[in-house]
């Protein structure tokens, strides 16, 4: 958790905070982390002040085009292929009226999803290639299950967050199936049987 | 392994390691222990270059994997933030819960 709150503090814009603010976000991380309702309320204004949100969005931008350079390996190709797909993702989750919580953690869905794609890769290539010793199996395969794991765990995130904090309203007119989120509205035809 | 001199010859020698014990294994003398010592050898060679492979391999996924876990525990900490906010907790990493009252 020490680390995690380090992590956390390193997202906080230089000079939006006081001395003794800063102080205080460092000594309410921890607790909060764990789910301290108080230090949460307190620590809130200060993640505001903090514009954390603006650092958050660079961050994934940089964490994605990381990926995907350590994924295609300068091949131009295989880069379009990646990015393609992140752009389908990312269109296929993103709706209108997004919260910008929601849409952070669309980012972090699409750079795990990057992620776990690239573990899957080497794993596989070292599969078919020519040989490989025990340790090398073990240390690429807990590294696909932990990519994984981190992409469910986004996916399962953004899945709590609109559940529990976007209400939803669901209409059923004639064959349309009408899903209300908050303000967006999304109509997908009735399956028979 | 290792060449062992007695008299006018050189024997060769491998370790065989079974368990936490490590043995001796004879091979041979002659041209044969020595093609057979420069396989080992090479063998050893690849051995130790796939070891440093694999830790800059390791590295590298680090270095990649540092951002990303910030990126994880900001955006938790502010899942956590806004639940909260919106009345529900948590115990212990489970389902999240609307407060009662």
């Amino acid at each position: 958790m020490a680390k995690a709150s380090l992590r956390v503090a390193a997202r906080v814009k230089p000079g939006s905070l006081s001395d003794a603010e800063d102080d205080d976000f460092r000594r309410l991380l921890g607790p909060a982390q764990e789910g301290d309702a108080k230090a949460l309320a307190k620590l809130r204004p200060l993640l505001d002040k903090a514009e954390v949100w603006d650092s958050l969005g660079n961050l994934a931008r940089h964490v994605e085009e990381a990926w995907l350079n350590a994924i295609t390996n300068s091949n131009k190709l295989v880069r379009e292929g990646y990015q393609r797909r992140a752009a389908e993702l990312r269109r296929e989750l993103l709706a209108a009226g997004d919260s910008p919580l929601e849409r952070v953690l669309i980012d972090r869905v699409v750079v795990t999803w990057l992620q776990a794609s690239h573990a899957d890769a080497t794993y596989a290539s070292l599969l078919t290639g020519d040989g490989h010793t025990w340790a090398e199996g073990k240390y690429r395969q807990d590294r696909q299950d932990r990519a994984h794991a981190r992409h469910l765990k986004a996916v399962k995130a953004l899945a709590t967050v609109r559940r529990l904090l976007v209400p939803a309203v669901q209409v059923n007119i004639a064959k349309q199936q009408i899903i209300s989120q908050g303000a967006r509205a999304v109509a997908t035809p009735e399956t028979d049987g | 392994m290792a060449w062992e001199r007695r008299g006018d010859h050189a024997y060769y020698y491998r370790s065989v390691r079974s368990g936490t014990r490590v043995t001796k294994e004879y091979i041979g003398r002659g041209r044969v222990a020595a093609l057979i010592a420069r396989l080992d050898g090479i063998e050893r060679e690849q051995r130790s270059q796939r070891r440093d492979d694999l830790e800059i391999d390791r590295q590298r996924w680090a270095a990649l994997e540092g951002p990303l876990l910030e990126l994880d525990d900001v955006t938790d900490l502010l899942v956590t933030a806004a639940m909260s906010a919106a009345g529900y907790h948590r115990h212990d990493r489970g389902e999240w819960r609307r407060h009662r009252g």
